[in-house]
């Protein structure tokens, strides 16, 4: 299925990345193409009883990119990161709120975790038989995060959290690239979200799979995950409202695929994310030679990046594109993550490529073309993003240069 | 099969399965009424040694499921997708994780096992390992429009060609420590919190005199204002919209919050008889709501006739959707128990 050939071209035309590397297209895109290392010693978990103390936090204050940032104090963290960068992707869409108000809408968010601060709080008072009131409850459910987003533009189209993991922010670009195509919306904001959160910590610690300070994706002896948060947000529209309204295009959705390992919860299956990607160039209707940039899901585990490689070997062959992961910068932002990639794809479509940052030594068992050296100038015209997820959901989205 | 001409869920099957107390007590099954308890052991759905590394919710979803299979006839469901609806995943295993993680000597020294449950597509994930399903897995939080979302995703899919059949679930487990909270939150008693999963089996189709009763259009949004006369529009126009008159609609399943049920006079006089308000219970059931209407629905509508379901909260965020049943036959989902009615509504 081509998106030109099937219904409504669908374009993306306003970025909001609210992300430990910068907050908002500018900054964002100064970090990727200066490589800038995000790691900091945590300060938003205690981490006294935990081996591990580096992560990658949102700075400053996210009322700041919150307009009407006091009808959404009570929610929690990933709502305001999600509110913040639906903000920063509506400006940079040139799109006012008030010409949107009552309007279809259509607002897909990914989660891993959902309202996580406000469920560590509801633990906490549980463990004081304070539980809290209906009100502070109703807060904790995942689907705050897309509702407030709705809430917050006056939308009356959806607005749905998609609880895909790691890949849920590219699965909801993929709802948003559906509804737009099927006519069913005239805007659809789309990314993740998700904050920084002990039990993420604690998870990936438990599993031995959390890297102790910088995180090094192909490097050899790389040692994990860099757990980190932040809001990812995306305006798709159709080709010709775009037009229609002199907006910016910074790429056309090409194409998609989504599929299920069905093999292990946590274990990733490369042929199963393969086909995946084969489907997804199938999709748009994109021979694999075309592809100029794979921006990949990279956590820097040996497991992860090591089928990542055989996947795309078994697309591509011996001469694969060059792949990066911004992973290396930002850390693992979970939902939010693939939504941080594929803002960083525009760039790769409009200036050059992002680095991998941290690879001191190659993986000699992933010999591929990874950006390694720092940013690498001039665009290229077809890119993938891909994400992976537990429970075995894997998403991927081909972008394009406008033809 | 056209992608053009895939305009349509059939409902081939559905069940669900209620499991008040432990999972070895059994449960009952809804389907096309009320079941004798059931005799599934854990241990019948996954070998023993992997026990550990389910939860309830899991464990009570591929027990939906077997039931779904107990009727399948080889098909391989490797082209099948699986769309989850549920409020928040298995959110008490989450709580369990941060309690362990909050007492340990250790914050990271939490049960490894039930670390892949803490995600919340940790339930669909279990199900499409056992049982084989590779297609698109989603799952969506929307409160209670989930399983309405989950249908208009489903609708997207079976348009776009590459599946034929497509599993919608939704689950919440209401005996749990945050299900208890909700419970008590909104009044209601004890013996309501009853732990449930819903699987609809839907095969794509593009022929709309197919024998099963046949979701043919679905949306969610929000209204503007959020009133009942806005309701009492919204039902009319979506029908309309979809080509059907008002004297063609059998039945018209509404869900609302606790706030407006005193405002629903004047839906009953639009639609008299037809109109069948969802007991309070269920309406407070998270994602369940629309799986509790879409069931009553593929039940009752009769041959010919539409049926309508809506759902809508306090804010005004509502899905809808549209059941027919064609003349050839109504009423007929297949189900694996003995045939019946449910019981309310």
């Amino acid at each position: 299925m081509n998106s030109s050939g099937k219904g409504a071209r669908v374009v993306v035309t306003g970025l909001g990345p609210v992300s430990p590397i910068g907050v908002g297209k500018e900054a964002f895109f100064h970090a990727l193409k200066t490589g800038v290392n995000g790691t900091v010693p945590l300060s938003k978990i205690d981490t006294q009883r935990f081996e591990r103390k580096y992560g990658c936090e949102v700075k400053g204050t996210i009322a700041e990119w919150i307009a009407d940032f006091d009808a959404f104090a009570e929610s929690g963290t990933p709502s305001h990161f999600a509110l913040a960068a639906t903000g920063l992707a509506l400006a940079d869409a040139g799109i006012e709120r008030e010409a949107i108000a009552g309007k279809r809408v259509n607002c897909y968010f990914g989660t891993t975790y959902g309202e996580s601060n406000l469920i560590d709080d509801m633990v906490t008072a549980m463990a004081q038989s304070q539980p809290g009131g209906r009100a502070s409850l109703e807060r904790t459910f995942a689907s705050e995060i897309s509702r407030d987003v709705a809430r917050s533009i006056g939308s009356s189209g959806e607005a749905v959290t998609i609880g895909n993991a790691c890949s849920a922010s590219n699965a909801a670009l993929i709802f948003g690239y559906e509804a737009i195509q099927a006519g069913d919306c005239e805007l659809a904001i789309c990314g993740g979200s998700d904050a920084v959160y002990k039990a993420t910590f604690a998870t990936f610690h438990r599993l031995g799979s959390m890297t102790d300070k910088d995180c090094t994706p192909f490097n050899a002896g790389r040692k994990g995950v860099l757990t980190s948060e932040g809001g990812s947000a995306l305006v798709l529209e159709s080709y010709e409202r775009a037009i229609r309204r002199g907006a910016h295009i910074y790429a056309e959705v090409l194409g998609f695929a989504m599929n299920c390992d069905a093999d292990h919860m946590v274990r990733l299956n490369h042929h199963s994310v393969g086909d995946c990607m084969k489907a997804a160039l199938a999709n748009a209707c994109v021979p694999p030679g075309t592809v100029g940039y794979i921006c990949a899901h990279g956590t820097g585990t040996a497991a992860n990046d090591s089928n990542e490689y055989k996947a795309i070997e078994a697309v591509f062959g011996h001469s694969p594109p060059p792949v990066s992961s911004i992973k290396s910068m930002m850390g693992h932002s979970m939902g939010a993550a693939a939504g941080f990639g594929a803002i960083a794809c525009m760039l790769a479509l409009s200036e050059g490529l992002p680095p991998t940052i941290n690879v001191s030594e190659q993986d000699p068992d992933i010999p591929i073309d990874v950006v390694c050296e720092g940013f690498r100038a001039g665009k290229v015209d077809v890119v993938i993003n891909n994400a992976f997820a537990f429970g075995g959901n894997n998403s991927i989205l081909v972008f394009g240069n406008l033809k | 099969m056209s992608n053009d001409a895939i305009v349509a869920l059939a409902v081939d099957d559905w069940v669900m399965l209620r499991m008040p107390g432990a999972f070895e007590q059994g449960g009952t099954e809804l389907h096309h009424g009320l079941a004798p308890r059931w005799d599934l052991t854990a241990g019948e759905l996954v070998p023993s040694r992997e026990l550990k590394n389910f939860d309830r919710q899991s464990l009570l979803l591929l027990a939906a499921m077997s039931l779904i299979e107990d009727a399948n006839q080889g098909e391989s469901l490797a082209r099948a997708a699986v769309i989850g609806g549920t409020s928040n995943g298995s959110i008490d295993t989450v709580i369990q994780l941060i309690k362990e993680s909050n007492e340990s000597r250790f914050a990271f020294q939490v049960n490894p096992a039930q670390i892949p449950n803490t995600v919340i597509n940790s339930s669909v994930g279990q199900l499409a390992i056992k049982y084989g399903i590779k297609g698109a897995n989603v799952s969506l939080c929307a409160k209670e429009l989930s399983f309405y979302s989950a249908m208009v995703q489903g609708l997207r899919f079976a348009r776009r060609g590459d599946c034929e059949r497509i599993y919608a679930t939704a689950m919440e487990t209401f005996s749990g420590e945050f299900g208890t909270l909700y419970a008590d939150s909104h009044g209601l008693d004890a013996a309501e919190r009853i732990d449930t999963a819903a699987i609809f089996s839907f095969r794509t189709c593009s022929d709309p005199q197919t024998p099963e009763p046949v979701v043919r259009s679905c949306v969610t949004g929000r209204l503007f204002p959020a009133s009942a006369a806005s309701l009492g529009d919204l039902i009319l126009t979506f029908a309309a919209g979809n080509g059907v008159v008002p004297e063609r609609l059998g039945r018209v399943s509404v869900s609302v919050a606790d706030s407006w049920r005193s405002a629903l006079d004047d839906l009953g006089q639009a639609f008299g008889e037809k109109l069948a308000v969802l007991q309070r219970t269920k309406a407070l059931s998270l994602s369940l709501v629309g799986a509790y209407q879409l069931a009553d629905l593929a039940q009752s509508v009769k041959a010919g006739d539409v049926g309508v379901m809506a759902c809508v909260d306090e804010e005004g965020f509502y899905g809808i959707a549209l059941v027919g049943c064609s003349e050839a036959q109504a009423g007929a989902a297949k189900g694996s128990s003995d045939s019946g009615k449910v019981g309310d509504v």
